[in-house]
């Protein structure tokens, strides 16, 4: 289990998380979100022990982070927002470099991996496009099959195959029992793959829910074409409207009472949409702020 | 200490101290076999000398005896930009071993690795001393055998043995300081400015406080007044306290650079 317990972190006098508390259960994929700037980076910074904290306490297993870090070290794979490895290193001399901070390689995995991303070995570091350093990135972090993966903003600069080929992987190494924390600003990616969601805004941790609570509590973006009795759905938040079209947003809760009014109006066609993450998360910013 | 990790640090390092150690046997290698053409005609040379002015020769460390002395020559002139060379080097071998790392993000690679942060910093440190070691055993073997093949003149191996030693305290003082600026700034610019500005502070203000009087508190501040080579071969004297208190001193800086890298946040 991971357990981040009411951290904070100020840079002087700048912010850089103010109170951040989740846990993820083991074989569980925990996504948090928020756009950049929000504390995510900072938040997993400090479980790898890379800055410290001011306030709080971090648990990965039964280990305190990070007086016990170096206990826990290669039970952690770790994947960072920015890349950078030995720029004039060969990519193949950087995983055997890599392989050797670890006892029992599983040199046969690691190649099932290279393969699986396409990645070219003999080139240098420095001559890789920034997906390819990325895939490095993947690689170096889970070829030791760590139990617990921490990776941030995995998918910048990844195509949409090998975003989906990353999500595959990390599926895998959620069947196999690892820990994962997942942080991304792009909320339909979490959606694909994380049980469990934690909305970060200006340091805090402003919701944690799991998908399909948060999928419920949002709305739907309802469109109809051509409504004439538009007074009879005052009670409801209008998106849009023009001559020809209105949108409404109807919280799931109130979808019946809706249909029910609407049932009795006449109409050219309907639209209804599914929000996405995105917009699910612009209306936790926006009742925070309200 | 992790091998894997100094076998990498070694691997990126070794090739400029070898071409450092290069520059060094070249500098000896010419400058040596010139010293002993200019003892021979010592009688011409010490004419120019006695119509330069006062100020300019100790400057420059020039005096008649010092040009009637076999390693006076090279232990003077040749001397100052070993130690100057030295320093150079210490300066930039640990911003590449230490600055660099910050400055490119490595270092967030390293410190995930299942390693602890001491170990880390011990293995860098090794290779650090390794380089400089390596360095300076090249440097005296150099000076040791160009005076036993060029020097036609009696001279004093010890005072040779002494140099070697005075260019190993002033690279290993130049190298504890540029560690600690590198933690603290973690950016390798800052470090080559800030150590070189303290090299050029020490060792022309040492040359100035020996010629002005107003400013003769800033010897107390170098460590090449700790280390003089006029006295040293002059009077054929060889400061071993004084390199061993600076060796000290420099593995105190080393210790409380351990205590930061240890202890500060890694910002990349």
């Amino acid at each position: 289990m991971i357990k981040v317990e009411n951290i904070k972190k100020y840079y002087g006098k700048y912010l850089g998380v103010e109170d951040i508390s989740f846990k993820i259960k083991k074989g569980e994929i925990y996504g948090l979100i928020g756009p950049n700037g929000a504390g995510k980076t900072t938040t997993i910074r400090a479980m790898m022990g890379m800055i410290s904290i001011d306030e709080g306490r971090i648990t990965i297993g039964d280990k305190n982070i990070p007086h016990d870090l170096k206990h826990i070290k290669n039970k952690i794979g770790y994947l960072p927002g920015e890349v950078n490895f030995y720029e004039n290193m060969r990519v193949k001399d950087f995983f055997d470099f890599n392989d050797r901070f670890y006892k029992n390689i599983d040199k046969k995995y690691e190649k099932e991996l290279i393969d699986l991303l396409e990645l070219e070995t003999n080139k240098k570091f420095k001559e890789l496009s920034m997906g390819n350093k990325k895939k490095v990135g993947i690689i170096q972090a889970i070829v030791h099959r760590p139990e617990y993966i921490i990776f941030d903003e995995p998918t910048n600069g990844l195509d949409p195959l090998l975003q989906h080929k990353l999500y595959n992987i990390l599926e895998k190494e959620k069947e196999r029992g690892a820990t994962i924390l997942f942080s991304s600003h792009i909320l339909s990616e979490v959606e694909k793959i994380c049980d469990k969601v934690g909305i970060v805004k200006k340091g805090k941790i402003i919701k944690e829910s799991n998908i399909e609570e948060i999928s419920k509590v949002s709305k739907k973006t309802i469109t109809i074409y051509k409504l004439k009795e538009r007074n009879k759905f005052n009670d409801f938040e209008i998106k849009e409207q023009t001559d020809s079209f209105i949108t409404y947003l109807v919280k799931n809760d109130d979808l019946n009472s809706f249909f029910e009014i609407l049932s009795k109006c006449s109409y050219e066609d309907i639209e209804i949409k599914r929000p996405s993450l995105e917009e699910i998360f612009i209306d936790y910013y926006r009742s925070d702020e309200e | 200490m992790n091998f894997n990790l100094l076998k990498k640090e070694l691997k990126f390092t070794y090739k400029n101290t070898i071409l450092w150690s290069l520059l060094f046997v070249l500098f000896t290698g010419m400058y040596i076999p010139m010293s002993n053409q200019i003892l021979s005609q010592s009688n011409n040379v010490l004419e120019l000398i006695n119509n330069m002015p006062k100020f300019l020769l100790e400057s420059f460390n020039f005096s008649e005896q010092i040009f009637t002395k076999p390693e006076g020559i090279f232990g003077s002139e040749g001397m100052s930009f070993v130690y100057l060379l030295g320093a150079v080097f210490s300066a930039m071998l640990v911003g590449k071993v230490f600055a660099d790392e910050y400055e490119k993000g490595t270092i967030e690679y390293l410190s995930v690795k299942p390693i602890s942060r001491s170990t880390l910093y011990i293995t860098k440190f090794t290779n650090i001393m390794i380089n400089i070691l390596f360095l300076n055993i090249i440097f005296t073997l150099s000076v040791v055998s160009m005076y036993a093949i060029f020097m036609e003149y009696e001279y004093n191996p010890e005072i040779l043995l002494a140099f070697g030693i005075y260019s190993l305290t002033v690279q290993i003082f130049f190298s504890s300081i540029s560690v600690i600026i590198s933690i603290l700034t973690q950016n390798n610019s800052s470090n080559l400015g800030i150590s070189l500005s303290i090299l050029i502070f020490m060792y022309f203000g040492d040359t100035m406080a020996k010629t002005i009087e107003a400013t003769s508190w800033i010897k107390y501040f170098s460590i090449f007044n700790y280390i003089p080579l006029m006295e040293t071969v002059l009077e054929e004297k060889i400061f071993w306290v004084n390199s061993l208190i600076i060796l000290l001193i420099s593995f105190g800086i080393y210790y409380f650079s351990y205590y930061l890298f240890k202890n500060k946040d890694i910002n990349v």
